[in-house]
């Protein structure tokens, strides 16, 4: 009998850590789907309840914010979420992370790399460059937004100053593709395009454009932004 | 046929225009252009004549547009500049150029709690307005009876110019979050737009252009562009003193051109990134023009032999089918080589007389 009740006991625990784990697990998924689901509300309170239980904030962030927005990326592709859909969703991820972020003991060395982003001169269409770059924080970058209409200097005085690995821009219309090929060059004039990789995007950008400007990667979405950065990081193509 | 001769005569197709619209033995296909980006760049490298000023004075822009219509000798041209007339008209603020066409700088409301702020614009007063419907008349008084063109006004769509109006993020944002004041601000500038609308008629346009981007399945849901911008379309193209209007939606429509060819008295449709054979099924027997659809990407940045090539294949696609007109996709950018556009319209004179 007493045999009996130690036993029970220790499935008891058992259970409940089961159902612990368990509830962290749901924890986790509940803040990805309400990425998913661009519901603002619901990512804060479950932000704010996986700091209270000081749950692994890195965890959160990869497999809560990151993952759902990696859903969200697909469901774009897939022409089953469109631009407001997709911009609810960058607002739930953002409300999150601006919880969990504080709580992140951070240290420069934990972001995979530095990028600085911007819409190029003569632009001001930045919905895609802020999408990118919500992606690419929540990916576990650090992100350097200089916002639109950003001037080639610009862009070289941020590299310089926040010694930055990458280079991101777009821009939405044709006239200013120009500003791309621009900014590569005054990056050459001032020594830096070896120190960094360029990787640029919008709609009239392509490949054969990419050569032709001298980047590095060319990307159509979000979503292939984050795996081209992380399969550079993989090669060690960037320090 | 008649009555549909008779429709397009009102708006001034010549018999030719009518021939080719309708794929007559011995007609051309004809050829249409969308152009104000392209041709105010142009207008400043002929004249130095600053771009900020061309686009707010009407003896320059329809000026600017003319040039075009010598230079190519195109059929129809809309009077098209950039897409921010009714939202500075309603207070946006926007950045000049010297070279190219005025770009959104800080939208006219910065929240939707700020709609009962707006104040519904006059056409004869506020932003450029007043320049836009002063060319028109400047058509009418000085070109028109000289030239078989067929000059079209315009106005943004609904959600192009609200989504300006309010800031294109926050708009995307709105629609989802706040569907009802969205409806709101819809309401109030679709009442901006078809006064705006009617006054260029009055002044002399012979017909009406409605550039509506932002509606397109690149920006929005079907279902978005079936609940927030086809009963505001709708009661525009009900509004309008005009038999019809041309609609021009870029980027991807496929998935809206169903809805689109419901809205009562549409004409011509221009279409971008579509398949032409399924649009013309979808069509069918109802009246209405196919403009389209070479991409104004390739006409930058092809070489004259690779447009000749696939103007050819649109022409080939399309065939005898009848209503359709070329066209490019959208605007035609700033700096398309001449030899591009050329090659464009050539291919289509040697290729597309009928029969196909």
């Amino acid at each position: 009998m007493h045999n009996f009740i130690i036993a029970w006991d220790i499935i008891n625990k058992k259970i409940k850590r089961f159902n612990l784990v368990g509830k962290k697990m749901g924890l986790i998924e509940n803040l990805k789907n309400a990425v998913i689901d661009g519901d603002v509300d619901n990512a804060a309170r479950i932000a704010n309840e996986i700091i209270d239980r000081k749950m692994d904030l890195k965890n959160a962030i990869l497999n809560g914010l990151s993952a759902g927005m990696r859903v969200v990326g697909k469901k774009y592709e897939e022409h089953e979420y469109f631009i407001p859909e997709v911009i609810v969703s960058a607002d739930a991820l953002n409300t999150a992370f601006n919880i969990i972020k504080p709580h992140f003991k951070d240290k420069d060395t934990d972001y995979k790399a530095k990028v600085v982003i911007g819409v190029v001169k003569g632009d001001i269409h930045e919905i895609g460059k802020n999408i990118v770059a919500q992606f690419l924080n929540a990916s576990g970058y650090k992100v350097i937004d200089l916002g639109r209409n950003v001037p080639p200097e610009k862009f070289v005085e941020a590299v310089e100053k926040y010694n930055a690995d990458i280079v991101a821009m777009s821009t939405l219309m044709t006239p200013t593709l120009e500003q791309m090929k621009i900014t590569i060059e005054q990056l050459k004039e001032n020594g830096l395009r070896n120190k960094i990789k360029v990787i640029i995007g919008g709609a009239p950008t392509d490949q054969e454009f990419m050569n032709e400007i001298g980047a590095d990667y060319c990307c159509k979405d979000a979503n292939e932004a984050v795996s081209t950065l992380d399969s550079i990081i993989i090669k060690n193509e960037v320090n | 046929m008649s009555l549909i001769e008779d429709f397009l005569t009102q708006f001034g197709f010549s018999q030719e225009l009518i021939d080719g619209v309708f794929a007559k033995p011995g007609a051309t296909m004809p050829a249409i252009f969308l152009a104000g980006g392209y041709n105010v760049n142009e207008y400043y490298k002929m004249t130095g004549v600053p771009a900020y000023e061309i686009v707010r004075n009407a003896r320059h822009l329809i000026k600017s547009q003319m040039n075009l219509q010598y230079k190519f000798k195109v059929d129809l041209l809309t009077c098209l500049v950039d897409l921010n007339i009714m939202s500075e008209s309603f207070g946006a603020e926007l950045y000049y150029e010297h070279d190219v066409l005025p770009m959104p700088n800080k939208p006219a409301i910065e929240s939707l709690d700020d709609i009962d702020q707006l104040e519904i614009p006059d056409p004869h007063k506020d932003g450029r307005m007043p320049v836009i419907i002063e060319a028109a008349k400047l058509y009418k008084e000085k070109y028109k009876a000289k030239s078989s063109l067929i000059y079209g006004g315009y106005i943004e769509g609904p959600i192009t110019a609200s989504s300006n109006i309010l800031g294109v993020e926050n708009f995307m944002r709105g629609l989802v979050t706040n569907p009802d004041l969205i409806h709101k601000l819809l309401d109030k500038v679709t009442t901006a737009l078809i006064e705006f609308g009617n006054a260029q008629l009055e002044a002399g346009a012979d017909a009406i252009g409605i550039a509506e981007p932002t509606a397109s399945s690149t920006c929005i849901s079907p279902d978005f562009f079936k609940e927030f911008a086809f009963p505001y379309l709708k009661k525009i193209n009900r509004k309008l003193n005009t038999p019809g209007t041309l609609i021009h939606i870029c980027g991807h429509t496929q998935p809206i051109i169903k809805q689109w060819i419901k809205i009562p008295n549409t004409f011509i449709i221009s279409v971008d990134e579509v398949d032409l054979t399924k649009t013309l099924e979808t069509i069918g027997n109802k009246f209405i023009i196919v403009a389209g659809n070479i991409s104004p990407i390739t006409l930058l940045r092809e070489t004259p032999e690779t447009i000749e090539l696939i103007t050819k294949d649109i022409i080939n696609e399309v065939g005898n089918h009848g209503k359709f007109v070329l066209c490019p996709g959208c605007d035609l950018a700033p700096g398309t080589p001449e030899e591009n556009i050329m090659a464009f319209l050539n291919a289509g004179r040697k290729y597309g007389k009928f029969p196909i």
